[in-house]
């Protein structure tokens, strides 16, 4: 252990030495101790640097995330991308300058030093002593001693002392490292980790994350500040359109929507807040869609004398507009919101006339009494009247004497000036013009003025059509009754024993009679009305007088058992009145029976004629349409004059529409059970107004209103002759790709190949009629005659025993037909000298009646069966009268007989056609139904081929009509399954399907441009995703 | 697709280093000599979606038209359709609007779309589902309806979807429901008339997807396999960076919009598959290269059908035989930007012709039992009831006793006897084994007994019903009421699901599903839609 000295040199504090030097004389000893020293110094400076480092790091820390916080909070990147720096290098100046200061405190000089070692604890070697303490007093005293500080002495014991100190420091094997002792880093050591914690913890922040990269960048992320008024002060003055007949006025400083009419000027005078000399007004529309974007306006603004910059510019749709100042357009104001005032459009309002009025005489005047009103100004009323044959008529245009916001007058209209071709069914109505000159971005077509109708209304001068759906409406009432009586006697219980009290049963039984005779009442009547309905059918009031008979000798029956219930014998006998529902319930089961089959009948009646009357408008329809394309092609042509015409058409067409809609519903709607969103009804409506073709005419889209109206022809009149030409007609320009131009190709060879069976079975019904005019004196002998008559007769008795109620519709009719056939039979073979041409003939009607009416028949039922039979029967009658006739061989001259191989070459001819047709090229764009059609066609060829073969002209016709429908179904099925035609003559794309081909093909132009190199499969992208 | 995020120790070091930068450089300098390859930079991320990576590249570009017009971009990819009209408007008007260079139509362009997006959504409700990875916006409030089973299934497609196509987005995908088909020609590039020539349903464009409301649609539409669809889209947009060409797109999207509910695919419409047929035996099939830029453009629906049919049958076939993986490895190479035939090859292990080949011949047989008939076409339907449907509904049985009987049943119907009705309808059903199982007369008498409350008559007949048509919404609400009450509730739950999914509008379905619901608050929800 080492002992412990006390000091040699007294301390400075215990005896008074002066601390500091004082002159004296200075011994050379003490290297070792000041190299020491020197090394003690080194070593603080090394220190002194190394905390400036940590201290600076921890600094750029500290900032680095106040950096980043603020400017995540700020978003003010580029201010602290400015400060940071400054923040930065003022920190480190000051962490450099205190440490400096410290270091100079603390080891600026060697007495600094061992001052420093002499108050700094700790041991001084590798192992502690508790002379350590002493010691660092020691190292100082020496040192003094060697500097000369300290009261005088023994130079020689001072150099003792000296020796004896530096001599411990080297038996202690004391460093500079133990003489400044461990260095203080734990405070520092926190503050970093704190420090580090914080960037890590920050940098967990996606936000601090964003901000830090801001500062790093010196962006600023703010959005930029909206724009500022850019002027002072400002006033529009709205100078409003002439027809308006509003005064302008003055709008100082504005706020909001500016509001105006179309047309209206509005002229701009602003102060402009900043310095600039020049600037414009942007007046930018709102689009209707996407991918019609309304191009935008610039006016500049000029400068005036006192500062003030002015401009103009014409509202003429809704949108924004904005102010740009300077050369570079740098100041820019907020986009303020422009509303169109609509100029709505007239109104007028008719009243009806009173009923007595509504069905007129020739020779009367009808007085139609209207009031008109717009909110500017109307400027004209003219009637209007539209014929049953579709052309439209007006009076003179009555104009107001002067500009009028209302109008209330009337128009005479003479009924004597209608045509009296048309005066079944007049449609009129009232048109008002207002005097708006179009001055928005839509221009009106066929302007000046809006034009809006009023509603149309009906006037009658003779109407057997009324009549007629009159009695189509009683028929239906009539079925409905029916019907009521099926359910009311399919679950009465009136012949049920103890189903329910005796009274009751008897009244449920009166009331089923009393219904089926209020019901045969009713069936008279219609019967009646249906006989006088020059519309009607013959066949109709028959076949309703017939339901009328067979259910009035049921009724009879069921009448007279009812005869047996007394009034009061269901309280008085009930054995007895159980009696007589007992006799009365086998005549209800065939009432009922009656009823299921008669029902059917029935209805077949008033479908069929809803169906005739549905037909008879799809005919008058397809009239309507046709000259609406002819218009349609004329206004395309540039003719104006005939959009009147076209606007009179298409009211006659909706009307017609209308009446369709009727009897469509009339004729039964099936999802009337189902759920249906109502909201996508009210849509349906306002795309299907969207799709008027006045709307379209007044957008100006007559391409597309043409090639709409040829749809509708397509779809109400199946007219493919027409379509083709249309089709084919297309200009040079028209863009038809090669798909089309091959469809088109398919449709003209099926549509020549249809046209030349069609002569061909023209060319043979020649033949035909030429052997029937030779045949047509040739008599049947009474032999002959018996047996048909006999045949006849065997074959209606076999027909009335079907159950007709089991047929489709058109099974029916085919029955219909064959009994009517037999019974021209019947009566051509009671003739004095029966013409066995007739008789051949009515008998193959009666067969093709049967095989229609074998068509729609269960095979596997009673009907079925028996019309195999009849068929079978009709087939043996027919061919054994027609077998009695001489052959076309026989009776026809020699030219006409060769015309037969003519005709069988052309039809083999044709049949090779269609063959090559089907199985080339053009026929792989045939859909499966029109390939169907196409064999059928083929068999029909073949059946003509080998009629022809064999001279029998009828046959050959029938093979004919057969390929002809073949034909037709292939051209149906290819126009079902394809898309619309391609653009007229425009040019432009008047379908929608074309309009896709033609964006398809524009972008495809557009992407064969090259692209920029490393761009192509990005800009391919692009295409793809416009397209998507 | 997911993001590495930068670790502490790398953000210290780039922090040290970029205070390096700020003491040693002038930034602003650099960034506006960047400002070209931060635009294309902002242009790639917007390709792939990446509407983060595209902030972030926007922030070094310098304030000018172009960073406006970008930063507007951005916001209609957020669905921030008012902020980004306003910078459009301000930018466009510093620029001046006659400009017909790039910058001034692309502005144009996205200014119309942003009022475009604004007029269609109107004032739209929000919804977020509750995972936050849905966020349904709806133009009317009444179609908040879907939201609930939107979010369910797409729960389920995400889940499914993510494994299959390894890819989730990190953000709620953004589906905006339109109650106006004129409504998606403002914030599409179609048309109104291309919108009802197609039947246009669903868009899936920068970076949202768009429909329309079922509501406004006659009977629905199948809405839910839609949006799936649509996601699907959007998945494979950001998993392929965009890269995918229109028949991997269509092929897949096809592929997946059923797998949220189902295991498999749905098989093909007898219909398409005689078409595929048909095609793969006369060598007659649309190529892929014919199929590009759109499968909708192609001529007709027969073809666009018959495209659609082959992707998703060759896709399959590679997912049934290589699996997942060979999925994600397709996708992989695309992503990579290899071709996709070629990365279809790779994902097969052999090449393009091999797997033309091996799909023919699979194919080929598997339609083999097509039958013809009528491509079925999305369409707004419009005006009367088919011609067809008017008058004898039951043509279809031919004549005899079971057509007599089923007419007079359809006539006591039409006049309200629905008792007799039913007895007509039973005698048609005894009269022939045909008429027995013809769906017509089982929807009907079905349909019939379920207003009378007959509902174990109703539940067989309208399973036959079904079968021949299980999208019909109508239907399947009548069959879910049928078969909870006969207490066959899982069967009712999958009728109702039918039901939800074409269209969720049918007011009796809600009460039902109240009934069926085990969870308490799906079943308050429900009882809260109910309209009996």
């Amino acid at each position: 252990m080492t002992r412990v000295r006390r000091a040699v040199i007294p301390s400075t504090e215990v005896d008074c030495a002066p601390p500091f030097a004082r002159a004296g004389p200075k011994v050379n000893e003490g290297a070792y101790l000041q190299r020491l020293l020197d090394r003690a110094r080194w070593l603080s400076a090394g220190r002194a640097a190394a905390v400036v480092a940590w201290d600076v790091a921890v600094v750029a820390a500290v900032i680095a995330v106040l950096a980043g916080a603020a400017v995540a909070w700020t978003l003010r990147g580029d201010l602290a991308a400015s400060l940071a720096p400054v923040a930065f290098g003022l920190l480190a100046v000051a962490v450099a300058g205190f440490a400096a200061r410290g270091f100079a405190r603390r080891a600026g000089s060697r007495h600094r030093m061992v001052t420093s070692i002499a108050r700094t604890p700790g041991p001084l070697g590798p192992s502690t002593d508790a002379a350590d303490a002493a010691l660092r007093h020691e190292i100082r005293g020496a040192y003094d001693l060697i500097e000369g500080r300290g009261r005088g002495g023994s130079a020689a014991l001072r150099s003792r002392y000296v020796a004896d100190v530096e001599g411990r420091l080297v038996a202690r094997g004391v460093t500079a490292n133990a003489a400044l002792g461990s260095p203080r880093i734990a405070r520092r050591l926190a503050l970093g980790c704190l420090a580090a914690l914080a960037l890590g913890a920050a940098a967990q922040i996606e936000g601090w994350r964003v901000g830090f990269d801001r500062a790093v960048r010196g962006l600023d992320g703010r959005d930029p500040l909206p724009a500022q008024p850019v002027w002072s002060t400002l006033s529009l003055e709205l100078a409003y359109p002439e027809h308006t007949s509003r005064p302008a006025r003055t709008v100082p400083n504005p706020s909001g929507a500016l509001r105006a009419p179309a047309g209206t000027r509005v002229v701009l005078t602003l102060t402009p807040r900043v310095a600039a000399s020049t600037g414009a007004v942007v007046v930018a529309h709102d689009p209707d869609e996407l991918s019609r974007g309304a191009p935008s306006e610039r006016t500049a603004l000029d400068l005036h004398d006192d500062g003030t910059l002015r401009g103009e510019f014409t509202v003429r749709g809704s949108g924004s507009w904005t102010v740009v100042l300077g050369e570079q357009d740098e100041h820019t104001s907020a986009a303020l919101p422009m509303e169109l005032e609509p100029d709505r459009a007239p109104e007028i309002d008719v009243p009806p006339l009173s009923p007595a009025d509504q069905s007129v005489r020739d020779d009367d005047e009808v007085t139609v009494r209207w009031s008109a009103q717009d909110d500017f100004g109307v400027a004209a009323v003219e009637l209007v009247y539209q014929l049953a044959d579709g052309t439209t008529h007006r009076l003179p245009r009555q104009s107001p004497a002067e500009p009028s916001r209302t109008w209330r007058s009337q128009t005479r209209w003479d009924i004597s000036m209608i045509p009296s071709e048309g005066r079944n069914e007049v449609l009129y109505w009232l048109e008002v013009v207002d005097n708006d000159p179009g001055l928005g971005l839509v221009p009106i077509v066929d302007g000046p003025g809006k034009r809006t109708k009023s509603a149309t209304m009906q006037l009658q001068v003779e109407d057997e059509q009324a009549e007629h759906a009159q009695n189509i409406a009683s028929l239906r009432e009539l079925r409905d009754a029916a019907i009521d009586a099926l359910a009311a006697r399919m679950l009465t219980g009136a012949f049920t024993a103890g189903a329910e009290a005796m009274p009751v049963r008897i009244d449920g039984a009166r009331g089923l009679l009393a219904q089926t005779e209020a019901l045969l009442t009713g069936m008279a009547a219609t019967v009646d009305a249906i006989s006088v309905d020059a519309l009607a059918q013959d066949r109709d009031a028959r076949t309703l007088a017939g339901i009328h008979a067979r259910l009035l000798e049921i009724h009879r029956r069921e009448a007279a058992a009812h005869t047996a219930l007394a009034p009061g014998v269901e309280h008085d006998d009930e054995a007895a009145a159980e009696k007589a529902l007992d006799r009365i319930a086998p005549v209800h089961g065939q009432v009922r029976a009656a009823l299921e089959d008669e029902i059917i009948r029935i209805d077949d009646m008033v479908d069929g004629m809803l169906l005739e009357r549905l037909e008879t408008l799809v005919a008058r329809l397809e009239t309507t349409q046709r000259k609406l394309i002819e218009l349609l092609e004329a206004l395309q042509a540039g003719d104006e004059s005939v959009r009147g015409q076209i606007e009179q058409l298409e009211q006659r067409r909706r009307e017609d529409l209308r009446k369709l809609a009727e009897i469509r519903a009339q004729l039964r709607e099936e999802l009337d059970e189902e759920y249906m969103n109502a909201d996508a009804f009210a849509i349906l409506e306002q795309m299907a107004a969207d799709e008027e073709l006045q709307a379209m005419l007044q957008r100006g889209e007559v391409d597309r209103a043409l090639e709409r109206a040829r749809g509708e022809l397509d779809e109400v009149s199946q007219m493919r002759n027409q379509v083709q030409e249309q089709t084919g007609a297309g200009s040079p320009a028209s863009p038809l790709s090669e798909e089309e131009r091959k469809r088109i190709e398919l449709l003209r060879e099926l549509s020549r190949l249809q046209d030349e069976e069609g002569s061909l079975r023209g060319r043979t019904s020649e033949l035909q009629r030429k052997w029937r005019d030779e045949v047509a004196g040739h008599r049947a002998s009474p032999d002959q005659a018996e047996s048909a008559r006999s045949g006849a007769a065997a074959l209606d008795e076999m027909l009335e025993g079907i159950n007709d109620a089991r047929l489709g519709r058109d099974a029916r009719a085919g029955l219909e037909d064959a009994k009517a056939a037999l019974e021209r039979l019947g009566a051509v073979s009671r003739a004095e000298q029966p013409s066995a041409l007739e008789l051949a003939e009515s008998a193959e009607a009666a067969r093709d009646g049967i095989a229609r009416a074998l068509g729609g028949a269960e095979r596997r039922e009673k009907e079925g069966k028996a019309l195999e039979r009849a068929q079978a029967r009709a087939e043996a009658l027919r061919d054994g009268l027609a077998g009695q006739l001489p052959s076309a061989s026989e009776v026809l001259p020699e030219a006409e007989r060769a015309e037969f191989d003519a005709l069988g070459e052309r039809q083999q001819g044709l049949r090779e056609r269609a063959s090559s047709l089907l199985e080339g090229e053009l026929g792989d764009l045939l859909p499966p139904a029109g390939r169907q059609g196409m064999r059928r066609a083929d068999t029909g060829m073949g059946r003509s081929g080998r009629a022809l073969d064999q001279e029998t002209p009828r046959e050959a016709i029938r093979g004919q009509a057969q390929a002809w429908q073949g034909l037709q179904d292939a051209i149906d099925s290819l126009r079902r399954g394809s898309p619309p035609p391609p653009a007229g003559a425009s040019g432009e794309a008047s379908t929608e399907a074309d309009r896709d081909r033609s964006l398809r093909d524009a972008l495809l132009d557009a992407m064969r441009e090259d692209a920029p190199a490393g761009f192509v499969d990005p800009v391919r992208r692009y295409y793809e995703e416009l397209l998507r | 697709m997911t993001r590495r995020k930068p670790t502490a120790t790398r953000l210290a070091l780039r922090a040290a280093l970029a205070m390096g930068v700020v003491l040693g450089t002038s930034t602003p300098g650099r960034a506006r000599a960047e400002d070209d390859d931060e635009i294309a930079a902002v242009e790639a991320a917007l390709g792939r979606w990446d509407v983060a990576e595209a902030n972030r590249a926007l922030g070094a570009v310098a304030e000018g038209d172009a960073k406006q017009i970008k930063r507007a971009v951005i916001a209609i990819y957020e669905g921030r359709y008012a902020d980004a009209e306003q910078i459009l408007a301000e930018a466009i008007a510093r620029g001046g609007l006659g400009g017909t260079d790039a910058l001034a139509e692309e502005a144009r362009y996205y200014l119309t779309l942003s009022r475009g997006g604004q007029k269609a959504l109107g004032a739209a409700i929000t919804l977020t589902s509750s995972d936050g990875h849905v966020q349904a916006v709806f133009a009317d409030a009444k179609d908040a309806v879907l939201a609930p089973y939107l979010f369910e299934a797409m729960t389920a497609a995400r889940d499914v979807l993510g494994r299959e196509l390894g890819v989730l987005p990190d953000h709620a995908v953004r589906f905006e429901f339109l109650d106006d088909p004129t409504k998606l020609a403002m914030v599409t590039p179609l048309t109104v008339a291309n919108i009802r020539t197609t039947g246009t349903v669903g868009v899936t464009k920068h970076r949202r997807v768009v429909m329309i409301t079922p509501r406004v649609m006659l009977q629905g539409y199948g809405w839910l396999d839609t949006a799936v669809h649509e996601y699907v889209h959007y998945l494979l947009t950001l998993r392929t960076g965009n890269l995918a060409p229109v028949w991997l797109q269509e092929g897949l999207a096809k592929l997946y919009e059923t797998r949220w509910r189902r295991e498999t695919p749905e098989p093909l419409d007898p219909a398409v598959a005689f078409r595929l047929h048909q095609a793969i035996v006369r060598d007659d099939l649309v190529t892929l290269e014919e199929m590009y830029p759109s499968v909708a453009m192609l001529p007709s629906a027969e073809l666009a059908a018959l495209a659609y049919a082959e992707v998703e049958t060759m896709l399959a076939l590679l997912r049934e035989r290589r699996g997942t993986v060979g999925i994600t490895t397709l996708l992989d190479r695309v992503r990579a930007g290899d071709d996709a035939k070629t990365a279809l090859a790779t994902a097969w292990g052999d090449d393009f012709t091999a797997f033309d080949a091996e799909w023919r011949r699979v194919t080929k047989a598997r339609t083999a039992k097509g039958r013809e008939g009528a491509i079925d076409k999305p369409t707004f339907k419009e005006g009367e009831a088919d011609p067809e449907e008017i008058g004898d509904v039951f043509s279809e049985l031919g004549g005899g006793k079971a057509r007599q009987h089923a007419r007079l049943g359809a006539l006591l119907q039409g006049r309200d006897h629905l008792e007799a009705a039913a007895l007509q309808y039973e005698k048609a059903r005894g009269a022939d084994a045909r008429a027995r199982r013809d769906p017509t007369l089982s929807r009907r008498l079905g349909r019939l007994y379920v207003e009378l409350e007959r509902w174990r008559d109703a539940v067989t007949l309208l399973e036959i019903a079904a079968v021949e048509q299980p999208d019909d919404a109508n239907l399947a609400a009548a069959q879910t009421r049928a078969l909870l009450r006969t207490g066959q509730r899982d069967a009712a739950l999958e009728a109702a699901g039918r039901t939800l999914r074409n269209n969720p509008f049918v007011p009796t379905i809600h009460c039902d599903l109240a009934e069926l619901a085990s969870d308490p608050a799906v079943a308050a929800r429900e009882r809260g839609l109910c309209r009996p």
